[in-house]
């Protein structure tokens, strides 16, 4: 199997998180802070991305560690019980919005 | 397309500069005096109208759900396993209450989409601009063999939770040493695929501290079930020899059902038990399919982008009513499509595109209180038809094997994934 350079498709990853965080593109420029593709995350990770239970607090985690953890979950390197099957049809779109409003969120020590 | 390539010093520098610009901003305008109703106080009904409320606050949501509490199914079977207390699953509607859903306790009795009305057990009739309608399934008594709606008294369901959920844990509890309890799942499709099974299992958890010589005997509607390469080494493990599958093509089909002498008769031979845990096949429930919105089957087509059932405009439909592409039935995929729906009826109401986002799906299932398995999908509407279709390289179940620590693992995240899952819906 071919693999893409990790450097190359992290260096795509964050440039479209640049572009996410500056507001430009994806569902926030038309639906405020709120999208789909984040309400997918919540619904085991908590609302707002704060944990009750053993699935880790996601809200106010660092955006560039976050989309390293996503990536790492989608190319096998990261091991888990169940993000690698999750995460894996993630596009760089995706994986740059979830980090970003994650991480815009105010976390558990905040 | 050209984009510049930043490098990630560079992307976080801008991500400390304009963090919090698109968090303030406010979604766009919506119609100010548009009403949106949600018919159904479960996992879907919860879910889309605490997200409407959010994503826009300016419109009116009201909520008809006919109990003033709602038990979950996912859960329950640690009910009837009795490692739970049913006040575990049941809340209130309380917090919905506080971010401004008006809550009806009453029964939507009828809909129709021609005047855009939905008619209240209490005569009261609501107009709605959108409604959002997730009303769960019906039980179809029509297709077992001799019986009515009135045989769960004897031969609980328990497959909408409540006092179906401890009737029939009381009566494994007051079962006789080395008694039989007999499940009779359903052919596909139904209600929480995996569920039969789990239940299976956190019966014979209770059976095999309480009544070990006792048996459980599956004689299921179909010959193959969820996860069933996991549960049966579960099985295999925990319960070695208590519980026993006998697919469809072993017994043919239910032939008669004597409630009295709690016996099933199947075309291939007749099974006795002392406790019968019979879970009858299902469609939408009335409200869908009175509505004309079945169209000539048992379940609500939808629209996978927007919801919108096939057979009624301004009507969406969501949850173990419809069919929604290749999402199960669950409620943690209800819940996700409420979500989903909420955003895509805010974008109606405006005038925009909805969005085509991520929905995913995850079921975990207790084979033993510290032994969890799960399943998981990951979708989108595709483009051409807006089937929400499984995305290719995801989903699956858990690692097949000899894994105690994953499975302890899985049992730490079910009980994660339920608490975070109903303060979505139900906290504050």
């Amino acid at each position: 199997m071919n693999c893409p350079d990790p450097d190359r498709v992290h260096r795509g990853v964050f440039a479209i998180l640049a572009a996410v965080l500056s507001g430009a593109g994806t569902a926030w420029a038309t639906d405020g802070p709120l999208s789909v593709t984040v309400g997918a995350c919540t619904t085991c990770h908590g609302p707002h991305g704060m944990s009750q239970g053993t699935m880790p607090t996601i809200a106010g985690m660092d955006s560039e560690a976050f989309a390293e953890a996503l990536l790492a979950f989608r190319d096998g390197s990261r091991e888990s019980t169940v993000m690698g099957r999750l995460v894996g049809p993630l596009s760089d779109e995706d994986i740059a919005e979830i980090a970003a409003y994650f991480a815009a969120l105010p976390g558990a020590d905040q | 397309m050209t984009r510049t390539v930043l490098t990630r010093r560079q992307a976080l520098g801008l991500a400390g500069a304009a963090l919090t610009a698109p968090i303030l901003a406010t979604p766009a305008r919506a119609r100010a005096d548009a009403h949106v109703v949600v018919i159904g106080g479960g996992f879907g009904g919860t879910a889309a109208a605490r997200a409407m409320r959010r994503i826009m606050p300016e419109v009116a949501v009201t909520l008809v759900t006919d109990a003033p509490d709602f038990a979950t199914c996912p859960f329950s079977n640690l009910v009837i396993g009795s490692l739970w207390d049913m006040s575990e699953i049941r809340f209130s509607y309380d917090a919905l209450h506080n971010d401004g859903v008006k809550v009806r306790v009453d029964q939507a009795v009828a809909l129709d989409p021609a005047s855009r009305t939905v008619t209240l057990h209490s005569g009261d009739r609501l107009s709605y601009d959108r409604a959002i309608v997730s009303p769960g399934i019906d039980f179809r008594y029509d297709a077992l063999p001799g019986v009515g709606a009135e045989v769960a008294d004897r031969l609980p369901h328990a497959w909408k939770a409540g006092a179906q959920t401890i009737l029939l844990r009381d009566q494994i509890r007051s079962m006789p040493q080395g008694g039989t309890v007999i499940i009779a799942p359903p052919d596909n499709p139904f209600r929480c695929p995996p569920g039969p099974y789990e239940r299976a299992s956190l019966i014979a958890s209770y059976l095999s501290r309480h009544n070990p010589a006792a048996k459980i005997i599956i004689v299921d509607g179909k010959d193959k079930f969820s996860k069933q390469g996991l549960f049966m080494e579960g099985w295999q493990a925990l319960y070695p020899g208590m519980i026993e599958f006998v697919p469809f093509s072993d017994h043919g089909g239910l032939k008669a059902i004597d409630a009295d002498a709690r016996r099933i008769e199947t075309y291939f031979g007749d099974f006795k038990g002392d406790v019968i845990n019979l879970i009858p096949p299902q469609q939408a429930a009335a409200i869908v399919l009175d509505a004309g919105l079945g169209g000539s089957g048992l379940w609500c087509e939808i629209d996978g982008l927007t919801f919108e059932a096939r057979e009624a405009a301004h009507v969406h439909v969501i949850g173990d009513a419809a069919i929604v592409g290749d999402m199960p039935k669950s409620g943690f995929a209800a819940a996700t499509q409420g979500k989903a729906c909420a955003h895509a009826v805010a974008a109606l109401l405006e005038g925009r595109e909805p969005q085509r986002g991520i929905l995913m799906n995850t079921c975990y299932s207790l084979v033993g209180p510290e032994y969890g398995i799960s399943v998981a999908g990951v979708y989108r509407s595709a483009p051409d038809t807006n089937r929400l279709a499984s995305l290719p390289g995801s989903g699956g179940t858990s690692a097949a094997g000899d894994l105690p620590e994953l499975r302890r693992d899985e049992a730490d995240y079910a009980r994660g994934w339920y608490a975070n899952l109903t303060q979505e819906l139900f906290g504050a």
